[in-house]
């Protein structure tokens, strides 16, 4: 299956599958700007805000998802709705406490709406229900009045 | 063991206490746990008739008969360890006809214990759970109530565990124990079943559980990674964006100056209440500031005293009108009807609870 180079923060080279590549609306708008497609070019696609850790866990992500079917159209009503994430996307943000923020940015930068999706949700329910000083805990969020 | 059957020649059956109640065991289904993969063994409870089910089994030296009607009197012990999550529904007199049910039957066979593990029904559960705890409680069996609490305790479990949503939990204990000690007090005219003092020792139960949800106990995280409030503004406000409770929006905003600001966006609460609420509703309580713009974050509190806000699960039971059954939809249930699918229903908790109001 053909790959391509993704350059991240850190200077290190990344191959993966283009199937995989494209998922990521930036990366398809960045080889189409580069005129990449069709020359099987190998310079790297430049991802500085990517962290190899980060790029590892998208590119798991979406090994597991290729294959699901396209998410229905947008529903108003869908979007308030946090129940429903799968539970292998459970399991998968299980993480410790930095990853799941990562993940976020990383998502919103790489514009892959399925990922950002299960990682906001994710988030919410660990908002849901709790007091502020539960929130503070939770998220070892400094409590900062002076700003 | 007594045994209940038709058949005077049969062994009799076995028995297992699980959390539940004493169920019947098949013998050879033991068998079968452990022998596991070893052996192809194919067993289906297949409810074919109105009169018969087959135990098809080749490993089981007998296969046995029972009558469908069994498996309907409100008598868990009849219930074979293959459980079947389903349970028909009817409104006619129970005397005449085989099929009888209440509440606490439902609740027994729909299996709301592993229910709750699964996140799609865990809120379903509770709302369920709750709306008993408000004006069920004494319609429920013996044997419900235990289970009521069984599964009550799980859910407690599982927040202290999890630390999922427990405002949810809060609430719920909340109008348990408010709605006990009326009941409690009141013991010589309500229809309180059961001995007052398990009453009394539930209350202190739910006490406890009310406390060790007050000093939840979260490990204090050490690392120095990114966390919630190192997110860009948009990523903060698409999370907002997603409540469905304005509680979690006011909480969210006392936590960073930044959230204080970003909760107090007037285009967040008009969503929040174009959610919940009817354009009519909002005419009729409409709130508006001096420079007159609607002020939708009051108007939301003040629908709320008024309406009920939109209830939305990720799985629910499911109706069919066809075969009169309640079931959840992944485990399904014998159903007669030619296409299946137009006749199920999925049943809001408030609908749950009615269809067992006679």
């Amino acid at each position: 299956m053909p790959s391509i180079k993704l350059q991240i923060s850190d200077g290190e080279i990344f191959e993966v599958d283009v199937e995989i590549a494209k998922q990521s609306v930036t990366i398809m708008i960045m080889l189409e700007d580069l005129g990449m497609d069709d020359e099987g070019d190998d310079d790297p696609v430049p991802l500085p805000n990517v962290s190899a850790a980060i790029l590892k866990k998208v590119a798991e992500w979406y090994t597991h998802h290729k294959d699901d079917p396209p998410p229905p159209e947008d529903d108003e009503s869908k979007e308030k709705q946090t129940d429903d994430i799968p539970v292998w996307d459970q399991e998968f943000l299980k993480v410790d406490q930095g990853t799941p923020f990562e993940l976020i940015l990383a998502a919103n930068y790489l514009d892959i709406k399925d990922l950002l999706n299960v990682t906001c949700k994710t988030v919410v329910n660990m908002i849901k229900g709790k007091t502020p000083e539960e929130i503070h805990k939770t998220f070892n969020i400094k409590i900062n009045f002076t700003e | 063991m007594p045994f209940l059957g038709q058949d005077w020649r049969s062994p009799g059956w076995s028995w297992i206490k699980t959390e539940d109640g004493w169920k019947r065991c098949e013998s050879c289904s033991q068998e079968l746990e452990r022998e596991n993969n070893q052996c192809n063994i194919n067993h289906n409870i297949i409810l074919n008739s109105e009169d018969e089910e087959i135990f098809n089994n080749e490993e089981c030296e007998y296969s046995s008969k029972k009558r469908k009607k069994d498996h309907f009197r409100n008598d868990t012990n009849t219930q074979s360890f293959y459980r079947e999550k389903w349970i028909y529904v009817h409104k006619e007199s129970t005397k005449e006809r085989h099929g009888y049910c209440t509440l606490g039957e439902a609740f027994n066979r729909l299996d709301f214990s592993s229910a709750i593990q699964d996140i799609r029904r865990f809120n379903y559960v509770v709302k369920l759970l709750q709306l008993i705890a408000k004006s069920q409680l004494t319609s429920l069996s013996g044997v419900a109530q235990k289970n009521y609490f069984n599964i009550l305790d799980k859910i407690v479990q599982k927040v202290l565990d999890d630390h999922h949503n427990p405002r949810l939990i809060k609430d719920l204990l909340q109008d348990l124990s408010s709605t006990l000690c009326i009941l409690i007090r009141g013991v010589g005219k309500s229809v309180l079943v059961g001995n007052i003092n398990i009453w009394i020792c539930r209350l202190e139960t739910i006490l406890t559980w009310q406390q060790q949800l007050q000093n939840l106990q979260m490990t204090k995280q050490v690392n120095n990674g990114l966390t919630l409030s190192d997110l860009p503004l948009h990523m903060l406000n698409n999370i907002l964006y997603r409540f469905s409770d304005g509680w979690d929006i006011i909480t969210l905003g006392q936590v960073t100056p930044t959230l204080y600001m970003l909760s107090e966006d007037r285009q967040l609460w008009k969503k929040l209440c174009q959610y919940h609420f009817a354009e009519k509703q909002f005419c009729r309580h409409l709130i508006l500031s001096e420079k007159g713009h609607i002020e939708w974050k009051l108007m939301y509190f003040a629908l709320q005293k008024y309406y009920p806000t939109k209830e939305q699960y990720g799985d629910t039971l499911h109706f069919c009108r066809h075969c009169s059954i309640l079931f959840w939809k992944d485990s399904g249930h014998p159903c007669t009807a030619a296409d299946p699918d137009s006749c199920f229903t999925p049943v809001s908790p408030q609908h749950f609870i009615d269809l067992f109001k006679f």
